[in-house]
């Protein structure tokens, strides 16, 4: 313990990634409070097993792991993003393949189909042409939908580095040299966050001729990188007057290891959990910018978009090209809040 | 105090600047440019020259920014050329039924979100606050939009009880039966989110405070369970609540937007949105300019409120 001094992880309980024996015990204790004798016999197993590997981060996963709905909502979101990467490659065009012929195919519908095996057999099975339907112009509405949920993640995700990006960088610059730079970032970041974000995107919309993937991801980012930003500096803060960075300085440190070595890796936990929830926002806002007709413009199908079109949908009675989008979208944006629900409760424990 | 006060003014000064530079720079960008706009598609070079000169548009950018600041300081907010109306007049219209929803749902949201809360934190991980917990989720991931649709097609498509329409006219009819049964759904929609947003800060607020050690030494000198939970826990832990409401107000007026788009409310949402369609600048930098302002008094007010409720801050200042 003596070459392993315990380091407090502000936000946490102050588990060190390396633990060593006596603090193990006690991080069990702590753990035992919370979880309950269930969580216990695992983590004494593991004590076991690798006693000096019980770090922060595996206690985390085994934490999240115990946290039910975060592991199911993990295991959906897997395979929503799943189909979303796989399906369009064996989809191809068919997105925007139009068939006037049968617009507003129902859903679900199936007719026998006989399936030749290579031996001379042959089967018959239920087979749906357009399993959910298809649109107004008969397009395949399933196409439709992973194709746009293709967009909505990728704006989400995109969307989210640029906040990691912007707001890592201007919030560590605020926080660790602080005076006028802090000064000035601030006042920027009150700017960004006064800023009616829609009338930038709608400015921005004419601007540009329209919207692409480029420049909604990048109007994204430029205005929603402060929450990321105020946290990073505020962890900043906070470390910069800890007692390890002081030792490091002491021991002649430059700037570069400080924030590399030791400042970051210990303010990643509320930014993992601000980043995790802030791709399910990212996600409503395109959405809600699709529905008022301010998002990626069509053929390209995306969530928002699929949902602009209810007011035909609705008069026509033609609920489900409604439906399929709307639980597309909920469905997402409810996993990615209870995966980051898990993820805040395993990395500090204290918040629960 | 008073240092405190005026150091947070010049600063508040300084970002609403800041913002009417910035939306004043892009909404210049646009192509085309007003005079378009308003002659049509068809007008000559001569008379959109003509136009322009009148207008101060030829003039360059930060002369015409300046004429702009200039006039805002002596109250002149600009004037819309398509509705033929001053914008300090149009938004003097809509601008009141805008805080008429944004107030009766944020009341309405508080209401519900702070007993919710208290009832959650103490009924922790039981079956009630795993129920509240789903459904606050459940709402938090719900597009305002999406939630908004759903109430229209059941309570006025299938059950016909409520208008899904706003209130559409002056603001004091507001009070008769009709007007105020169509302002059901607009303000329970915007404040359905922000329950699900405030129950959830009130519930870990609640949960910080009750390990605290001051509710232990309460407990110890034998206060009761409910005199610990109100006189001690419940003060303290409203206070972060008080902070939010100024952080969230941005949040909650974009939503506003958005549901008066949704309910055809004639706020200042609808007024964006027909100003947008149009490029109707001075407009759409009055409203920009409304929202802005108000973020900032919202979080200046958040951040005094914050120093009158609880005495550590005013120590550290």
């Amino acid at each position: 313990m003596a070459d392993q001094p315990l380091k407090k992880v502000p936000g946490s309980t102050g588990y060190t990634s390396m633990l060593g024996g006596s603090a193990v015990t006690s991080a069990l204790t702590a753990e035992v409070e919370l979880r309950g004798a269930a969580a216990a016999e695992d983590l004494v197993v593991a004590e076991v097993a690798e006693p000096s590997e019980v770090g922060f981060w595996r206690l985390a996963v085994i934490r999240f792991l115990h946290h039910r709905a975060a592991t199911v909502s993990l295991v959906i979101l897997l395979f929503i993003v799943g189909s979303a990467i796989v399906l369009p490659v064996f989809q191809g065009e068919l997105y925007r393949i139009q068939n006037y012929r049968n617009p507003y195919t129902q859903p679900f519908v199936f007719h026998a189909r006989v399936i030749a095996l290579p031996v001379g057999l042959s089967v018959t099975v239920p087979w749906s042409d357009h399993l959910l339907g298809t649109d107004d112009l008969g397009r395949d509405e399933l196409a439709r939908l992973v194709r746009g949920a293709r967009v909505s993640l990728t704006v989400g995700l995109l969307a989210m580095l640029g906040y990691i990006i912007i707001g890592g960088i201007l919030g560590a610059l605020a926080g660790y040299y602080g005076g006028w730079i802090d000064n000035a970032l601030m006042r920027l970041t009150d700017v960004i966050i006064a800023m009616p974000f829609i009338l930038v995107v709608v400015a921005v919309t004419a601007a540009f001729g329209g919207v692409s993937l480029t420049v909604l991801v990048l109007v994204i980012a430029f205005l929603g990188w402060f929450e990321i930003g105020r946290l990073m500096r505020a962890q900043f803060l906070v470390l910069r007057e800890s007692e390890f960075v002081q030792a490091a300085r002491a021991l002649g440190a430059s700037d570069y290891r400080i924030i590399f070595r030791h400042i970051i890796p210990n303010s990643l936990a509320p930014i993992i959990v601000s980043a995790t929830l802030g791709v399910s926002g990212i996600i409503l806002l395109e959405a809600a910018l699709g529905f008022l007709g301010y998002s990626i413009p069509p053929p390209e199908p995306s969530w928002g978009n699929l949902l602009g079109q209810y007011e035909e949908a609705l008069q026509l009675g033609k609920t489900y090209l409604v439906a399929f989008p709307a639980i597309a979208l909920v469905t997402t944006a409810l996993c990615i809040n209870l995966v980051g629900d898990g993820i805040r409760d395993a990395l500090d424990p204290r918040q629960r | 105090m008073t240092g405190f006060l005026l150091r947070r003014l010049g600063q508040s000064a300084v970002v609403v600047l800041g913002v009417t530079i910035i939306t004043f720079v892009l909404t210049r960008l646009l192509p085309g440019g007003v005079a378009r706009a308003i002659l049509g598609t068809r007008a000559s070079p001569v008379s959109i020259a003509e136009f322009n000169r009148d207008n101060g548009l030829d003039l360059p950018t930060w002369q015409q920014y300046l004429f702009y600041l200039n006039q805002l300081l002596h109250g002149n907010l600009g004037f819309s050329y398509r509705l033929n109306e001053g914008v300090g007049t149009l938004l003097g219209d809509h601008l009141p039924k805008t805080i008429i929803l944004l107030g009766a749902s944020t009341l309405l949201a508080l209401a519900i979100a702070v007993p919710l809360g208290i009832m959650q934190a103490v009924r922790r991980n039981k079956v009630e606050d795993y129920f509240f917990t789903t459904l606050s989720f459940a709402l938090y991931s719900m597009p305002t939009f999406w939630l908004g649709l759903i109430l229209i097609i059941f309570f006025s498509v299938d059950l016909n009880v409520l208008s899904p329409q706003g209130p559409q006219g002056d603001i004091s009819t507001y009070l008769d039966p009709e007007q105020l049964a169509s302002l059901v759904l607009p303000v329970v929609t915007l404040a359905l989110v922000t329950i699900a947003l405030f129950s959830r800060y009130m519930r870990s607020s609640m949960l910080d405070n009750l390990v605290q050690d001051y509710v232990r030494t309460a407990r110890a000198k034998g206060v009761s369970n409910t005199g610990v939970l109100y006189r001690h826990v419940l003060r303290n832990a409203l206070i972060p609540i008080v902070t939010l409401l100024g952080l969230s107000l941005p949040g909650i007026f974009s939503g506003a937007l958005i549901v008066e788009a949704i309910f055809n409310y004639p706020g200042m949402g609808l007024l964006f949105w027909d100003s947008a369609r149009t490029r109707d600048f001075p407009v759409l930098l009055g409203v920009t300019l409304v929202v802005a302002v108000a973020t900032v008094v919202g979080n200046l007010l958040a951040d005094i409120g914050y120093a009158v409720v609880d005495p550590r801050v005013r120590i550290t200042e």
